[in-house]
């Protein structure tokens, strides 16, 4: 395997920083195609989890929005967070 | 290489039942108790836990060996494993709803909480903390990963069952899960002469 440690400090320094760019990239690119993507057909509403949703922190995910607002209207459901 | 096998079986048998994620590390407990009400979401949420936890441990062992600790950046390892770790979600994400209506009927709304899963961060962090070797690396990876979908299985089988008591109105739901979980933890603690 190639490994980083034949090469000067500045060098691995360099490459390190590239790769964390590159990762960083990746989660973006990913991140936007996810939220681009249409969801198959027949799975456009998904059905909401009280269980998964309540305890769920992922403000980027489409249900949590529309969980918190249900929630909003119905206070037993805010009570569990 | 047949003793390595044999203390490569070992280990995974340890993180499955002795060394548990869930109830004697107390990892992901959120999602343990969150989704452990039904036994088909329980099962779902494990298998996608299985994946992105083999996966990320797969791929930040040689990110964290390879390059991060000849660069002297041993330190930035927590940020890179969340970039893998959304990442990873994401792409899995992006390709089962793509390719497989079924599956992400089945898991699309537990893939965003795996990311959130403090389990797999924490697999990933102790495999360069207790400075493993790529093997028991993927060990650990292996059996927490199925130690998490074994308990939350059989909590979620538990869970089931317990809905059909008639248990004081304040105990039901999440405090009666609550001691459920403690029992467990204390069944499985009963394990951990096994070793000896």
């Amino acid at each position: 395997m190639i490994t980083l440690a034949g090469l000067d400090k500045t060098t691995a320094l360099i490459i390190a920083i590239c790769v964390i760019a590159f990762l960083l990239v990746v989660f973006i690119v990913s991140f936007i195609l996810y939220r681009k993507t249409p969801p198959p057909k027949g799975c456009e509403h998904l059905k909401i989890d009280d269980g998964a949703c309540s305890h769920c922190s992922e403000v980027g995910c489409d249900l949590y929005a529309i969980y918190h607002e249900k929630a909003k209207d119905d206070p037993s459901k805010e009570k569990k967070e | 290489m047949y003793a390595y096998f044999v203390s490569f079986l070992l280990a995974i048998v340890s993180y499955l039942l002795i060394d548990n994620v869930v109830l004697q590390r107390f990892y992901g407990i959120c999602s343990f108790i969150g989704v452990g009400n039904k036994t088909k979401s329980a099962v779902s949420m494990g298998l996608a836990v299985v994946f992105v936890i083999f996966f990320s441990a797969l791929i930040c062992f040689p990110i964290y060996h390879y390059v991060l600790v000849p660069a002297g950046l041993p330190f930035m390892d927590t940020v890179v494993y969340i970039l893998v770790i959304a990442s990873l979600v994401q792409v899995v994400g992006l390709f089962i709803k793509k390719y497989s209506p079924a599956l992400y009927k089945s898991l699309g709304i537990y893939l965003p909480l795996i990311t959130t899963n403090c389990a797999v961060l924490g697999v990933v962090q102790e495999n360069t903390d207790s400075l493993l070797d790529f093997g028991m690396s993927m060990a650990n990876a292996l059996g927490t990963s199925l130690g998490y979908l074994l308990m939350i299985f059989v909590f979620a089988c538990i869970r089931t069952r317990m809905e059909a008591y008639n248990a004081p109105r304040a105990m039901k739901g999440v405090p009666l899960a609550l001691i459920t979980a403690g029992i467990m933890a204390m069944a499985i603690m009963g394990l951990s002469g096994m070793g000896a």
